[in-house]
C-alpha cells in the first residue's frame, strides 16, 4: 500500500491546488500514468505516479491548496489487498536533512589583531581622551579584546581607574589622578555654566535625632549627620528630577539616583564614587554604603560603574573647615551639592536670638539644564528633609 | 557506404544499443521521482526521449577521446560509463558523488573516464571543447573531443566562435547538436532566422550532415562516419540530430509552449520504442529478453539509490575545498649578480614570455595580434618569428572563444598565456573566465584544474576614452577561484609569468598600459619571483600608502612630497590583488596607525573599498585616523587630456589625502 503525496516539481514549488483527478477509485494506474493535474504557480501540471496498481482511495479533494508531500491517495500495488484504509500518516518522509556547522565556517574571531606596540583604543576614546587629557595608558580597557572605548575614558574623569598593573592601593597614581582631575574639572567650567544657590540650615532637630538615634547603638551602627546629608540629597534629587542626571547631547534624566560622595583620599586627591541606587536605601543603608565607599576609594578599589554611574554628587567639608562651599559639577552631571563644616552661629528662634549649629549647603547647578527655581525647590526639599530627619 | 560505415545489426550489438537507452530512460524516471519526493533538488533536466544520441555515438569513443556535455547529460554520464553510483549519489548531493557532490544534477565530471561535465552555461562548453583538441592538435595526439549542445547554443556568440576556430585550427571535435526544437521553452523559428542549423555550421567549412535522432542506428551510421573522418583528416566534424524531449525541460515547468498532440505525435515514434519493435518483429530479440534487461537495470538502479542513500554529506568544515588547487613553494630568490641591465617594462615582459616558451613546450601565446602584427603594445615583437604561428597564435577577435579555448587547453596540461587586448575586451569573456575558469575545479570536486595564465592591459593614461582605459582588475579580485596579479616594477613584470605558470589555477595578470614604456635597471639573473605577497616599497612610519600597478610611481612621488612635509608615508604594492596580502598590510598599519588606498578603479565597490573593510576588522582599534581613499572619479574615461588625467589618483590627491589622515 503506498500513499501517493502532492510532489515536488521546483526548488520553489511549496504548495500546489489540486485541480482535478483524472483516475477514481478502483482504476489500474501504471508507473508514468498521469493522475491528475495541480495549479501552479507556473501554471497547471500534469503529475504522474511512479506506483504500479490500483487506486484504492482519494484522500485529496480537487480544489484543495495542498502543501509538498501532502497525501493525495492510496495505490494498492498488484495482489495487495485493496480494501483497507491507510493509518493516520499524513506527513512527507522527512528528506535526509544535511548537516548544519555547529560553529560558523568563517570564524570571524580568528580575524587577527595586529599587535600594536600602543593601545588598542576606539577613535571616539581617542578624541575623549585628547579633550580630556587623560592618558590611555593607564586605562583598563571595556572594550573587545580589552580596547578602551568611550565609557572607560569617561570612567576616568572623575577619577582615575585602577591601573591593571597596580591592583593595590599603593599603586594609586596620584599624579595621573591630579591630572584626571584637572581634565575633567577643566571640561567642566569649560562647558559647564555654573551657577549657585545657598541656604543655611538649623541642625538642631537633625543632632538631636542623631544623639536619640544613636545612644544605644554600637559603634558599627552609629549614624553620622553625613549620612543624613546624603538621604536628605537623595530625597531632594527624587523631588527635583531636572538636575539628577546626565548632560551629553542634552540632558537625560537618570531613573535612579546614584549619589556621588566626594571622598578626599589620604595623600591628596579626591575621588566621587557613585552610591549606586541610593534611592532605595534607608538611613542605616546609606550610612553602611557610604562607609563602604569611602574605605574601598581609599583601599584603590572602586568599581567602574561606581565612577561611571553617578547622577549627582554631595561634597562635604566634614566637622571642621570653611562655612560654605561652590563647587564643581563633575561632568556629565548636572548638579553638585556643596555641604559647608557646621558652624555655631546666633539664630534666630522665635525672635529670640539664640546659639544654634548650623550648616550652609550651596548648590551648583548647570544653567544649561535648570533655572534659580528649580534649584531653590532642591534646597528647600533639602532643608524640609534635614529638618524632619524622622522622615529620612 | 564503405564497410566500417555500415550499421551493425549483430544481435549482442543492438542488444547493447536498447540496453543503453532503457538504462538511460529508467535512471531519469527514477530521478524524476527522487525529485517529486526532495531527494534530488535544484533543477533538473531529463533526457526522455534524446537517448539515442548518446547511446549511438559515445560508444565509439576511445578512451582517451574526450566528452564535453550541457546540463542535460545523466544519459552521456552513464553511457560513458561514469557508475551509476556515482551519479546517483551526486544527484543527491552526497560526497561519493561523481563529482563529490558540489555540482549536483548539472555537473557530472569524472575525469577518469575523460568526461568533461556537465556545463551549465549554453554554449559555454564549445570554446571548452574547442581546448580540449586544440591540445590534442598541438601534441599530435590522436583524440576525439564529443561535444554535445542543444540547439538553443546556435544563436549563442560562443557556438559560432568555436565553429570558425575549430575549422580555422582544424580541431579534431565532433559537435554534435541535439535539436530538441526547442530552447527551454522557445521554439526554434521564434528564436533563429535560419533554422537549418546544419547550414550554420556549413557555413564555416565545416563538414555537416543532419540525422534523425530518434534513430539509434542512423544516428550511429553518421557519428561512425563523422568519427572517422575526424580521424582521418583531423578537422572538425558536425551532426545535427534531431530530436525531441519527452518530459518538460525541467522539473518545473508547465509546458505552455508546446501542446499534448505534438508530445503524442513524437512520443509514438520514441527512439526506444521504434527500436524496440523493430527488434522484436525481425525477431532480434524476445520479448523475454527485454524483460530481463529491464529486471537488470532496475536492479542497478535499486543499487544505486541504495548507494546514494548511505552517502555522506561532506562536512561543513570542507566548504572552502576545492576552490583552489595547492600552489607549489615560492620559486627560490636567486642571488642577484650585481650585473644590471637597462630594459623596459615592455621588455621585462618580453623576456618572461620568451623565457616560458624556451623552458617548456607546453607554453604557448595566443591572442589578438599577438604574431603578425607583434602585439597591440609591442610586447610580442618578434617572438612569432622566433617560436612560430603554431605556439604564437594569432587569434580571431573571439575573446570569449579563444579564451575558452585556453581553459580547455590548460585543462589537460598545455600551458596556454592568454593574451586580451585591453581589460575592456575581457568582459566579452568574462563568462569564460568566471562560470568555466575559475569554477570548474570546484564544480567538479576537484577533479579539473585550469592553469592558464590571462594577460591583458589595463588603465588609463592614453586618451582611449571609454572603451579602452578601464581598470577593472578588482572586478576580478572579486571571483574565488582566480588569482590577480599586478606587476608594478620591472622585477615583477619580469618575474611574475613564471611563477604564475607554474600555479594550478587561473591566473591573471594586469600590466597597466602606462608603465610598458617604464625603463630602469634590471638584474641580469632577475626571474621568478613570488606571487603571493605584497611589497614595502618604501619604509615609513607615520602613514601606510597602499596601491598596485599604475598608481605605484605616483604613490612613491606623493610619499617624497610628504616627506619634505615631516611625513614618513610607507608605500605597500599589493602585487597580489586576489589572494590580499593582509598580513604586511595589518603589519605596517600595527605602525602607522593610518592608510590611503590608492587605486585606479572607481570607488563604488571597489578594491580599495575592500582593502579599506579589512583595516576596518582587522585593524580598527589601533587606527587614528579613517582609512582614506584615492580612486579613480565616478565617470567612464574621458578622452581629453586634463579630464582624463582629472578622472584618475594624481599625486597631489595622495598627498592631500594623506594628510587629512594625519589631521593636517
Amino acid at each position: 500500500m503506498a500513499v501517493f503525496r502532492m510532489p515536488s516539481l521546483g526548488s520553489d514549488m511549496t504548495s500546489a491546488k489540486l485541480s482535478e483527478w483524472l483516475v477514481q477509485p478502483g482504476d489500474r494506474v501504471t508507473r508514468g500514468d498521469v493522475v491528475a493535474v495541480v495549479e501552479t504557480q507556473k501554471g497547471a501540471i500534469e503529475i504522474e505516479v511512479f506506483e504500479t496498481g490500483t487506486v484504492t482511495e482519494l484522500t485529496a479533494t480537487p480544489g484543495a491548496e495542498l502543501p509538498v508531500g501532502a497525501p493525495l491517495a492510496v495505490i494498492a500495488a498488484e495482489g495487495e489487498e485493496t480494501g483497507e484504509k491507510t493509518g493516520g500518516e499524513t506527513g512527507a518522509e522527512a528528506p535526509d536533512a544535511p548537516p548544519v556547522a555547529d560553529r560558523p565556517v568563517v570564524d570571524v574571531q580568528t580575524l587577527p589583531q595586529p599587535q600594536t606596540g600602543g593601545i588598542a583604543a576606539s577613535p571616539a576614546a581617542r578624541v575623549r581622551a585628547h579633550d580630556l587629557g587623560v592618558d590611555l595608558a593607564r586605562l583598563r580597557g571595556s572594550g573587545p579584546g580589552g580596547a578602551i572605548v568611550l565609557a572607560d575614558v569617561e570612567g576616568a574623569t572623575s577619577a582615575p581607574s585602577p591601573a591593571p598593573e597596580q591592583p593595590s592601593r599603593s599603586g594609586l597614581d596620584f599624579d595621573e589622578m591630579r591630572r584626571a582631575i584637572a581634565g575633567a574639572m577643566s571640561r567642566a567650567n569649560r562647558e559647564i555654566p555654573h551657577f549657585y544657590l545657598s541656604q543655611t540650615i538649623d541642625l538642631t532637630p537633625a543632632s538631636e535625632f542623631l544623639t536619640a538615634h544613636n545612644a544605644d547603638k554600637p559603634p558599627a551602627e552609629r549614624l553620622l549627620i553625613g549620612a543624613l546629608f546624603l538621604r536628605a540629597a537623595v530625597g531632594a534629587a527624587r523631588a527635583v528630577p531636572q538636575l539628577n542626571g546626565w548632560y551629553e547631547e542634552g540632558f537625560r534624566a537618570a531613573e535612579t539616583v546614584n549619589i556621588g560622595v566626594a571622598v578626599a583620599l589620604r595623600g591628596g586627591g579626591l575621588v566621587a564614587p557613585a552610591l549606586i541606587g541610593a534611592e532605595a536605601m534607608d538611613l542605616a543603608q546609606t550610612m553602611a554604603g557610604m562607609r563602604d565607599l569611602v574605605t574601598r576609594a581609599r583601599a584603590g578599589r572602586l568599581r567602574n560603574s561606581e565612577m561611571t554611574q553617578g547622577t549627582l554628587t554631595v561634597s562635604a567639608l566634614g566637622e571642621i573647615g570653611a562655612e560654605a562651599m561652590a563647587g564643581v559639577i563633575f561632568p556629565p552631571q548636572v548638579a553638585l551639592l556643596g555641604i559647608g563644616a557646621p558652624q555655631t552661629r546666633p539664630w534666630v528662634v522665635d525672635g529670640t536670638v539664640i546659639p544654634r549649629q548650623v550648616v550652609t549647603v550651596t548648590l551648583a547647578a548647570d544653567h544649561r539644564v535648570a533655572d534659580g527655581r528649580l534649584a531653590a525647590k532642591f534646597l528647600s526639599e533639602f532643608e524640609t528633609l534635614v529638618y524632619c530627619p524622622e522622615r529620612l | 557506404m564503405t564497410a566500417s560505415d555500415k550499421p551493425r545489426l549483430d544481435r549482442a550489438h543492438v542488444t547493447g544499443l536498447l540496453a543503453q537507452m532503457l538504462r538511460i530512460r529508467m535512471f531519469e524516471d527514477k530521478c524524476a521521482e527522487l525529485y517529486t519526493r526532495e531527494k534530488i533538488r535544484g533543477f533538473l533536466h531529463l533526457y526522455d526521449g534524446e537517448e539515442a544520441i548518446a547511446a549511438g555515438i559515445i560508444p565509439l569513443l576511445g578512451d582517451a577521446d574526450r566528452i564535453v556535455a550541457t546540463y542535460r547529460e545523466h544519459g552521456h554520464a552513464l553511457v560513458r560509463g561514469v557508475p551509476m553510483p556515482g551519479i546517483m549519489a551526486e544527484m543527491y548531493g552526497k560526497a561519493e558523488g561523481c563529482s563529490g557532490g558540489r555540482g549536483g544534477s548539472m555537473h557530472l565530471f569524472d575525469a577518469a573516464r575523460n568526461f568533461f561535465g556537465g556545463n551549465a552555461i549554453v554554449g559555454g562548453g564549445l570554446p571548452l571543447a574547442g581546448g580540449l583538441a586544440l591540445a590534442d592538435r598541438m601534441r599530435g595526439e590522436d583524440h576525439v573531443t564529443a561535444c554535445f549542445f542543444g540547439e538553443g547554443a546556435v544563436a549563442e556568440g560562443e557556438f559560432h566562435e568555436t565553429m570558425n576556430l575549430a575549422r580555422l585550427w582544424r580541431l579534431p571535435v565532433l559537435f554534435v547538436c541535439e535539436n530538441n526544437g526547442y530552447a527551454m521553452g522557445t521554439a526554434l523559428d521564434r528564436s533563429e532566422s535560419q533554422t537549418d542549423i546544419r547550414a550554420k555550421a556549413a557555413a564555416y567549412g565545416i563538414e555537416a550532415q543532419t540525422v534523425d535522432g530518434m534513430d539509434v542506428i542512423a544516428v550511429e551510421v553518421a557519428a561512425k562516419q563523422a568519427l572517422a573522418r575526424i580521424r582521418e583528416t583531423g578537422e572538425p566534424a558536425f551532426l545535427e540530430c534531431r530530436t525531441y524531449r519527452f518530459r518538460a525541460h525541467s522539473m518545473f515547468d508547465a509546458q505552455l509552449y508546446r501542446n499534448k498532440q505534438e508530445v503524442e505525435e513524437w512520443r509514438a515514434r520514441g527512439p526506444i520504442l521504434r527500436f524496440r519493435d523493430w527488434l522484436l518483429d525481425n525477431g532480434l530479440l524476445h520479448a523475454d529478453e527485454i524483460a530481463g534487461i529491464e529486471a537488470r537495470i532496475e536492479a542497478e538502479i535499486a543499487a544505486a539509490v541504495a548507494f546514494a542513500e548511505a552517502g555522506t554529506w561532506e562536512p561543513v568544515e570542507d566548504l572552502t575545498n576545492h576552490v583552489l588547487g595547492a600552489a607549489p613553494p615560492a620559486p627560490a630568490r636567486v642571488e642577484p649578480s650585481g650585473e644590471m641591465i637597462e630594459t623596459t617594462y615592455r621588455e621585462a615582459v618580453r623576456a618572461a614570455l620568451r623565457e616560458a616558451m624556451q623552458a617548456d613546450d607546453r607554453v604557448f601565446l595566443m591572442g589578438e595580434d599577438v604574431g603578425a602584427y607583434g602585439g597591440c603594445y609591442a610586447v610580442s615583437m618578434g617572438l612569432m618569428e622566433e617560436f612560430g604561428p603554431d605556439r604564437i597564435r594569432d587569434t580571431p577577435l573571439s575573446e570569449s572563444g579563444y579564451t575558452g579555448l585556453g581553459i580547455g587547453a590548460a585543462a589537460v596540461g598545455m600551458r596556454p598565456i592568454v593574451e586580451l587586448m585591453t581589460v575592456n575586451f575581457s568582459l566579452l569573456a568574462l563568462d569564460q573566465i568566471l562560470n568555466t575558469a575559475a569554477t570548474l575545479r570546484h564544480m567538479s570536486g576537484g577533479q579539473f584544474g585550469v592553469p592558464l595564465v590571462i594577460r591583458m592591459a589595463t588603465g588609463a593614461g592614453k586618451q582611449l576614452a571609454a572603451q579602452h582605459s578601464h581598470s577593472l582588475e578588482g572586478w576580478y579580485a572579486h571571483i574565488p577561484g582566480l588569482k590577480v596579479l599586478a606587476p608594478a616594477t620591472l622585477e615583477d613584470a619580469r618575474g611574475m609569468l613564471a611563477t604564475a605558470l607554474d600555479d594550478p589555477d587561473p591566473v591573471l595578470i594586469f600590466e597597466n598600459v602606462m608603465l610598458y614604456n617604464m625603463s630602469g635597471e634590471l638584474d641580469k639573473t632577475a626571474g621568478a619571483v613570488d606571487i603571493a605577497k605584497a611589497a614595502i616599497r618604501r619604509p615609513g612610519s607615520d602613514i601606510s600608502l597602499i596601491t598596485y600597478g599604475g598608481s605605484l610611481l605616483k604613490t612613491l612621488e606623493a610619499a617624497e612630497a610628504l616627506a619634505g612635509d615631516g611625513i614618513s608615508a610607507e608605500v605597500i604594492d599589493l602585487r597580489s590583488l586576489r589572494p590580499l596580502d593582509d598580513e604586511t598590510i595589518m603589519a605596517s598599519l600595527a605602525k602607522t596607525r593610518r592608510a590611503v588606498v590608492v587605486d585606479e578603479g572607481w570607488r563604488s565597490g571597489s578594491l580599495s573599498a575592500e582593502i579599506s573593510a579589512r583595516i576596518m576588522e582587522q585593524a580598527f582599534w589601533s587606527l587614528d585616523a579613517p582609512v582614506g581613499r584615492v580612486c579613480s572619479a565616478e565617470v567612464p574615461i574621458p578622452y581629453p587630456h586634463h579630464l582624463e588625467q582629472a578622472a584618475i589618483p594624481q599625486v597631489d590627491a595622495i598627498v592631500a589625502t594623506a594628510k587629512a589622515a594625519m589631521g593636517r
